[in-house]
């Protein structure tokens, strides 16, 4: 027999006192879980959409005249004399002070060209950025990866005649048509992607952007801010936000976060206040008790280690059971609140997290009753009846 | 050398006013092997001096020394290992613990030990009091008055301690019990421990080798028992190691 044996017995004895205690603990852990998966979720879904909306800052030169437009951002003209962007631009853009909210960062390349007397926009352009940021894409054919690949808009494809499979011409460079975007209703539909680096070689303009489209998604901090460190790292550049439905959501998931935030706290308290409280009453029913134990000769340290040990069971036990509360509850909750239709569930480090942190804050709660019981006298022991 | 030392030792309760001298200069000597009875009045001083023998009630002045060791000189937890070596105690009401089987309880001041055997010990303790396996099973509330009368004094001799203290451990039993239960004190006398009862009544004297008596917090008696058992009206007239009889 150790000392964790007569804990055990205790809370075992005190159903009652042990019962309200455990549930206090699981009904705090569960609501916290909740709340914190449901904020989660709802920051991971609209990190999700953030993709799924494209960028929503675009980098182009500083124009100096007469504006070209491409998907309603001005562009320098190009005939003009203008400091373009370069390859550096990128990584400048990943080492912002705000860099892991950087989701894509997608260079363009843009220079008219002649198919056989056509007189055409194409794009040079980085693949796998620009697929992962056009997820909207739907690509008859195949998806376009190599460096001699083409990717047709559907009207530019029209008026070429092109399908899948057939050789293009021009710029003195021979591409083969991946596959056609389907129709996208933007100013994509009249031109001829190809792949980056081939695009700067055949043109002759090593090194050199057009634009730099941007997904940032920054749950703490404005876009604004991500907009001015850019600006600040490519001085040359003129950088526009593009406002998307994503920002007003931004600002309700955020008020979310302070009310659960808010909530959390309140409810940790309170049942703080409970272990606290109940701990302490259960100490002053086993005054006599421990005085025995005093009197038989254990020490203060073994009667503080008993109350704390009771109290470790139950936050452990607690916090298990309170876990398994949120998890079946976290989904539905946050489909009906947040109308998210991913919940990510906690991993088993979560759900260690939310068992330490429970025990931490039941330990400190008890800490004040433990030494209360440890400085008992053992004369209690002998008290008369 | 005697096992237990009180050397003048006084103990008041309280400031000013409301000052009660629960014990005035008592000193006494107590062997192993010596089977004493602490009698007298109610608010005579007799629950205040277990106390103090069982260190754990610092006095106000005075010494205890137990196997020479200035008790209250130790620091407080020293004084709580003091009492696990060499103090066992017998409870008034004999204070089980109600949610532990009577073998947990008599494994109770061994909890606190890193040695395996602990089991062993305590199943011996209590056949040593004639409790079998099936009986250290059981809760508290299982057990008769008698039976956990034993476990109490199971659970105080399970460290083989020298000095064995008990209040009033008869009071709560009926006569055939209690007279059990002091049966089984003589032979822990016996076999060398000292043992020291604080009891009301005469007839709980019986067995015993000497008695206290005190009065007032201080001692009115210290001899056998057919001497200091006399009426407490009469005991007044006593002087200290009285001569009659
Ligand atoms: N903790 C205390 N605080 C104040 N006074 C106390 C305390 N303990 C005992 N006393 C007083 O000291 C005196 C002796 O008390 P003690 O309990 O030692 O007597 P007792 O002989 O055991 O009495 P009883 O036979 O009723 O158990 C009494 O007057 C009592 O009121
Ligand atoms: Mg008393």
């Amino acid at each position: 027999m150790r000392l964790s044996h007569i804990a055990f017995r205790n809370v075992r004895e005190h159903m009652s006192r042990s019962t309200l205690m455990l549930l206090v603990i699981a009904v705090t852990v569960a609501i916290v879980s909740v709340l914190y998966l449901v904020t989660h979720s709802a920051e991971r879904d609209l990190a999700d959409k953030v993709d799924a909306y494209g960028a929503n800052i675009v980098v182009a030169p500083q124009t100096k005249d007469l504006p070209l437009s491409y998907g309603g951002v001005t562009l320098g003209d190009l005939t003009y004399d203008v400091q373009p962007l370069r390859n550096d631009d990128l990584a400048k853009i990943r080492s912002i002070p705000n860099k892991r909210n950087i989701n894509r960062v997608a260079p363009v390349l843009i220079e008219p060209v002649d198919v056989g007397g056509t007189r055409l926009l194409a794009a040079g352009v980085d693949w796998e950025q620009e697929l992962a940021l056009k997820r909207w894409w739907k690509i008859a054919g195949e998806t376009p990866k190599g460096e001699s690949d083409l990717l047709a808009g559907s009207r530019a494809a029209r008026q070429l005649g092109l399908k899948p499979g057939d050789p293009v011409i021009f710029s003195g460079g021979t591409f083969r048509v991946a596959g056609i975007l389907q129709p996208t209703g933007t100013q994509e539909d009249d031109l001829l992607f190809i792949s980056l680096p081939t695009a700067q070689s055949v043109w002759g303009r090593s090194g050199e952007l057009s634009l730099i489209e941007v997904s940032a998604f920054c749950s703490t901090c404005p876009i604004e801010d991500i907009n001015a460190q850019i600006a600040v790292a490519i001085p040359n550049a003129r950088v526009s936000a593009l406002l998307k439905a994503v920002e007003g959501r931004r600002l309700l998931i955020d008020q979310f976060r302070l009310f659960s935030a808010v909530l959390s706290g309140l409810m940790i308290l309170v049942g703080c206040l409970i272990v606290f409280s109940s701990t302490l009453a259960g100490v002053r029913d086993r005054r006599g008790e421990i005085g025995i134990f005093r009197a038989i000769g254990y020490r203060r340290w073994h009667i503080f280690s008993i109350i704390l040990t009771e109290n470790l069971a139950l936050a452990v036990a607690g916090s298990l059971l309170g876990v398994a509360i949120a998890a079946p509850i976290a989904g539905p909750l946050a489909r009906v609140v947040a109308g998210v239709s991913q919940v990510s569930l906690p991993g088993i480090s979560n759900l260690g997290l939310a068992v330490a942190a429970s025990v931490g804050v039941v330990l400190m709660a008890s800490l004040y009753p433990a030494w209360q019981a440890s400085r008992l006298s053992p004369t209690l022991a002998m008290r008369e009846v | 050398m005697a096992i237990v030392r009180v050397d003048e030792v006084s103990r008041h309760y309280g400031e000013g006013d409301a000052r009660v001298v629960a014990l005035d200069r008592v000193s006494l000597d107590i062997e192993r092997g010596d089977y004493t009875a602490i009698m007298g009045p109610s608010g005579s001083g007799k629950t205040t001096l277990l106390s103090i023998l069982g260190s754990m009630n610092p006095p106000t002045d005075g010494r205890l020394l137990v196997d020479d060791i200035d008790v209250y000189a130790l620091s407080q937890e020293r004084q709580a290992d003091l009492r696990r070596e060499y103090i066992g105690f017998v409870f008034q009401q004999l204070e089980l613990i109600p949610y532990l089987s009577a073998l947990e309880n008599v494994m109770l001041p061994l909890a606190i030990l890193k040695e395996s055997g602990k089991r062993e010990r305590a199943l011996d303790a209590l056949c040593r009091v004639g409790l079998d396996e099936r009986k250290a099973r059981r809760l508290p509330s299982e057990l008769s008055g008698g039976e956990q009368g034993r476990v109490a004094i199971a659970r105080a001799v399970v460290n083989n301690p020298p000095i064995v203290l008990a209040d009033e451990p008869v009071g709560s039993l009926d006569q055939t019990t209690g007279r059990q239960i002091l049966t089984l004190l003589r032979e822990l006398a016996d076999g060398g421990h000292a043992v020291i009862m604080v009891t009301h009544n005469p007839e709980s004297t019986a067995e015993v080798d000497r008695v206290i008596q005190i009065r007032d917090g201080r001692i009115t008696c210290d001899e056998r028992p057919e001497i200091c058992t006399l009426p407490e009206e009469e005991g007044e007239a006593l002087p200290v190691g009285g001569v009659a009889g």
